[in-house]
Parts: C-alpha cells; structure tokens; sequence
C-alpha cells in the first residue's frame, strides 16, 4: 500500500470531535483535555501542587492545584489556565490561537495546509487558470490520481515534475504565483472532490498534438479539458 | 579639409562597429558556454537519476532474494523496510529521466508493484500473520523480474558509458523502442502480480455499494431530486458525465451562489456539489456550522452522522461527518459538506464515499474489552478516552478501539483491532489555526 497517500486520506478522514472541541481554546479549564493538560499537570506535580500521575484530564483535583498555583503567584485565582498563568507555570499552549468570534471579516487567508497543496496550486494555476474552479478542481485531481495509481510516481512532485508530463514544468510557467481560485482548488481536491471520477489524463482536443492522448478513453469534458483514463 | 573630417568620422565609426562586433562575438561566446554549463548540469542530474535507479533496482533484486530465505519475521521486516525505502528512491529517479510518462509508465508500475507488495507484506506481518505460499511464489517472481530488470539496466548502461546518446535532453524515446529496453518495455513484459494490495488498478475502482440496488432515474427525476436538496434560483442541464458512475451534470444558482452538480443516473443520488465562486465574509461560527451541516444532513436522509474534522478556508467551512451504526462510527462512509460562514448555505458536498461504502454493516462483536484495548498502547502514551469504530485499511475494514491518548508532545489517535488487539493506525492531532490536521 502507498502508505504516503493512504495517510493522506486518513488525515482528512479522521480526527477526533475532542481535538476539534479544544480548538479554538487557548483557555484550559474543567472539561478541557490533551497534551497541553498533561503539561500543566506535569509542572502542578513537579512543584507539589498536585499529586498522582498527569492524566490528561483537567478535573477538580486540577483546578483546586490551579488556584493554589494562581494565589501563589499573584495571579487571578480562577482555576483556569489562560495565557498569564501558563506563562507564569512557563508552558506554551499548542491549542489553536484562533477566536471564533463571530461578525468579522475573514483575512483573506490564502494558507497552505502543506507543501503538496503549494505545488498543486501552482500547476493547477499554470494549467487551468481559464477555466471554471470545476474544470481547476479536476486537473488536481488528476495529479492525486495519478499519485495513488501504480503506473506513476507516488509523490505530488513526482508526477508533477515526472519528465514530459505537464508542459508547463518545461515552459517555467510553473513558477507563476497562484491566485487564491486555484489555491482553494487544489484544497477541495485534497480534501476529496474529484470530478473526473478517477482520471489519469486530461487534454485539450483542439491543441493536443500526440496522437497517442486520443487512444485514451474519455469520461467526461470540463471547459477545454477531456479527462481520460 | 572637409573631406579629412569626414575621413576621421568614418574612421571613428569604423572603430566603434568594430568595438561592438568583438564585445558581440564575446558575449555570444559567453552566452554559449553558459548553455552549455547548463547543458551539462542537467546531463549530471540525468546521469545521477540513471545510476541511481540501477543501484537501487539491483538492490531490491538482492533484498527480495534474501527475503526468500529470511529465518524469521523480524529480519523480513527489516528488509521489507529497505525494500520499501529503495523502490520509493527508483521510481522517483525513474520519472526524472527524459523518457515521457508513457514510456516509463509499465516500469514504474513494476516498482510500485514491488513497493506495494513490499508493505503489505510488512503489515501482514505486523498483525501476526504468516507468509502464504502465493506470497513466496510472488516474492520468487519479483525478485526475477527484479533480476532480469537489472541486467538490462546494465546493458544500457555500459552504452551510456561508452557514449551513447542514450538520453537527451530534446527527444523523448517511444514506448517499446526496444533500443532502451528495459526502460521502455510494455506493460505485458512484467508479470501480472496476484496479492492483496489496494493499489492493483483496480483499487480506485470500487463499486457504488449503496447505489446498487437502486432504480435508473430519468433527468427530470434527477432534476427534481436536486432542487429538493438545496433550494434552486436557476438551473441548467449540462450533460451527461461519467465519474465512475454515470452522472446528470448541471449547473445550478442556490441561495445566491453558482455550483456545479453531478447526479447519479442510479438512483439520483448527488454525487458532488461544487462552488464556483470563493467566499471571504464570516458572520457565523464554526460551532453553529457544523451543528447546522449535521441537521441538514439529516434531514437530507443520510441517517446518523458524527462529525470527524473540519478546515476553513477564508469564509467556507468544510466539515467531515462519517455515518454512525450502532454507535459505531464508520469512517468508510464519509460525507464532506461546505458551509458558506457567511449565511450558513451548503455550497458544497462530495458523497462518493458514502455512496461507495454505505450499507448496514454486519457488525461483529469486539473480542477485546474496551480495557484490555488501552493496555495495548504504548506506555509512554496516556489514554483520555475510546469509542469503537471501522477504519477503512488495504480495500478491507477493521473494527477498531480509536484511543485518543496524549503525551506532553502532543494528542495522538491509535487504532487498535478489537479482534487482535493489532495497532491498525497510529495519528498524530495537529492543531493549527484553520482545522484539525491528522498525520
């Protein structure tokens, strides 16, 4: 099995409603769990305000080792570990910064979620700009299938930069910033969209020149592209 | 004396033409050796990439022989690992060759093969298995075809030693150009492998379970089930389509914002929605979100459904759930959903999942308590909390205990096989500001 890609999938197959519960929250309090509690919960026993073993779980033995901590350090004593008090225990918070604060415009966030999704938008930028985000989610997903197919490279930049594969890795056009339609493209196609419905080709009929691109069997057309298995 | 002036001035134009001609000739001069110093880095990278392949192809030749007579699974594992590791390393260099993807496609396909082979071998080892006759027939032919490979790589090679333009950099070789055998041999020159792995061509190519039974539906039907899904401003036919399973394509103005759609023919299941235009306006929050996708998706008949993750990107929300049997949640049976944050309309769905995986499972009792799975993860992890789920691995499914556990690095997800106690999948939960990321 192509553990790389399978992983891939499982990564935006899986996760926990609990790891998605403490996003969001910079503040551990009764109820939070996970590693950043088993930090704070290290340095509560270290300094003999709590006793057992870090469980990860902040309970009420937590919270009262909290407060004691709090009034010791002149801190608020709310039995909550925000940013003062973490700081204070010195321990870094891992939850997400993020508030979720409603009514507020979102930054135009043009993030990548990993290097793939970089080099995605990049091609799918180069090769499809024109067309509808339909026709620029399909020609990612090409790339992905061709990624978990046996006959091509196993890597996003492996096939992306397999020798004679995509013109424009041997024209330069590669290296063209993408617009944030292409980089939302190849997220969606990360994420699982493919509407070519496994497809290992695309081309456009009225400018492919190789013969042998039309030998393939076309499963459906977007914009300029036939996509073929 | 006007004629001497204009003498001195011919003579000075002369003089500059000639200036300007030399610094020409020398600049072209330069210019030539600068392509040619690229010329010749990227032979070197041809060359590096060709080496390469033929030391890590004789190297797995030599590794699965020794596989044949491995004493026990421990060494297997060991070289099953090089083996992975070293048909990675050939097909990537493999694909930097100048030989087109068509050509290199068949020898490619036997590494992956190879690879493939190699970590299902590795897992089925890892749960307790023993090595199966077929898998020592298959291990035989592969290290043949692995051995045969090589010699032929050799020859090639000693061509290129002796000055052969085996490849350039300007003209890509046909497939079955028989001067560059084996690079370029037809699929047919490789044995058909038989073996359990999920990437045999047909892995991607799994049936539409849940739509089987279902009755053929005409584009008026398929219309009507999708103007019942989301509310519909506009709507255009556009054709048919074949995504693996053959669709009804339109395009539709929901709630103000443009999609495409598929339908499937069976049934007049939506396979996919897709927004047209981004959306960067926030006026909801995640929470609200995901509990207004979890009621939509129910009421749109997808049964019981269980959050699993979600991401944000600028104002859309994509939010996995998975379909809960019994309290089981099944990971196989996944629907994706965006939200637009700023209004809360569905502006985005992809269902092949379910409509592939879906089906009333037969669901068999956990041999393993709950208790005795948590003594399976390591002890360097502590346990927060469990619940049993099916994980889809190697085209097969496993039900499994998924313990979410945490050290002072991090939260992990471990997957323990409520049959054998197995660890099927180990996670690591990374946080970062726009979801929940896995690894």
């Amino acid at each position: 099995m192509k553990k790389r890609i399978f992983s891939i999938l499982m990564a935006l197959l899986i996760a926990v409603a609990w790891a998605v519960d403490a996003r969001g929250a910079t503040v551990l309090e009764v109820g939070s769990r996970g590693s950043d509690v088993i930090k704070v919960q290290n340095r509560l026993i270290q300094w003999d305000y709590l006793s057992g073993t870090a469980d990860g779980r902040y309970g009420e033995a937590t919270r009262n080792a909290v407060i004691r901590f709090q009034r010791n350090n002149g801190l608020t004593a709310d039995g909550r570990v925000g940013p003062a008090t973490a700081a204070a225990m010195g321990v870094t918070l891992s939850g997400s910064s993020s508030s979720s604060s409603a009514s507020t415009t979102a930054s135009s966030s043009t993030s990548y979620v990993s290097s793939d999704h970089r080099l995605l938008a990049k091609l799918v930028y180069a090769e499809a700009r024109g067309e509808s985000y339909k026709g620029q989610v399909a020609v990612a997903a090409v790339v992905l299938n061709r990624v978990s197919s046996s006959s091509f490279p196993n890597t996003v930049s492996g096939v992306i930069y397999q020798s004679g594969a995509f013109s424009c890795v041997s024209n330069g056009s590669i290296n063209n910033t993408p617009d944030s339609s292409c980089i939302r493209a190849a997220l969606d196609a990360l994420n699982g969209w493919d509407p070519t419905g496994g497809c290992l080709y695309y081309y456009n009929a009225k400018t492919a020149q190789d013969k042998w691109i039309f030998s393939r069997t076309v499963q459906t057309v977007i914009g300029n592209h036939s996509f073929a298995i | 004396m006007e004629s001497l002036r204009k003498r001195n001035w011919l003579g000075a134009v002369c003089a500059m033409l000639a200036v300007l001609l030399l610094s020409l000739a020398v600049f072209n001069f330069a210019q030539s050796e600068q392509l040619e110093q690229a010329q010749t880095r990227i032979n070197a990278v041809y060359q590096k990439a060709f080496y390469e392949t033929c030391e890590l192809t004789e190297a797995i030749s030599a590794n699965y022989r020794k596989l044949l007579v491995a004493g026990d699974h421990a060494q297997m594992q060991v070289l099953l690992g090089d083996i992975s590791r070293e048909t990675q390393g050939a097909s990537g260099n493999l694909a930097l060759l100048p030989l087109g993807e068509e050509t290199v496609s068949a020898t490619i396909k036997f590494i992956n093969q190879a690879e493939d082979f190699a970590e299902t071998l590795s897992q089925k080892l890892a749960a307790g298995e023993e090595v199966s006759d077929n898998d020592y027939q298959t291990m035989v032919t592969l290290s043949d075809s692995a051995a045969r490979f090589t010699l032929g790589l050799e020859e090639l090679l000693n061509r290129y030693e002796r000055g052969e333009a085996v490849f350039s950099a300007d003209d890509f070789a046909e497939t079955g150009d028989e001067s560059l055998y084996p690079l370029t041999g037809e699929a047919a020159e490789y044995p058909v492998l038989l073996y359990d792995g999920p990437f045999s061509d047909g892995a991607t190519v799994g049936d539409f379970e849940f739509l089987s039974a279902m009755e053929e539906v005409t584009r008026e039907q398929a219309e009507a089930k999708l103007r019942a899904f989301v509310p519909v401003e506009e709507l255009t036919y556009l054709g048919e389509s074949h995504p693996e399973v053959d669709c009804y394509d339109f395009r539709i103005v929901s709630n103000g914002y443009s999609m495409s759609a598929s339908v499937t023919k069976m049934g007049g299941e939506l396979l996919y929605l897709l927004p047209d235009s981004q959306e960067t306006q926030v006026n909801m929050t995640e929470a609200e979100l995901c509990d207004r996708a979890r009621a939509f998706l129910i009421s749109r008949g997808y049964g019981a459904m269980e959050m699993s993750y979600y991401s944000r990107y600028g104002g859309i929300l994509t939010i996995n759930y998975a379909a809960v049997q019994d309290g089981v949640i099944l990971y196989p049976d996944l629907v994706k959903i965006q939200m637009s944050m700023k209004d809360g309309s569905v502006i985005g769905l992809d269902a092949k999942s379910y409509l592939k995986n879906h089906t009333q499972r037969t669901l068999a009792q956990p041999v393993l308590t709950e208790e005795e799975a948590l003594g399976r993860i390591s002890p360097k992890l502590t346990a927060i909390s469990s619940r049993l789920c099916v994980i889809p691995q190697n085209r097969a499914e496993y039900l499994c205990y998924e313990i979410s556990a945490a050290n002072a690095d991090g939260d992990f997800l471990v997957y323990v096989d409520a049959r054998n106690g197995v660890e099927r999948e180990l996670m690591q939960v990374i946080s970062k500001s726009n979801g929940t990321l896995v690894m």
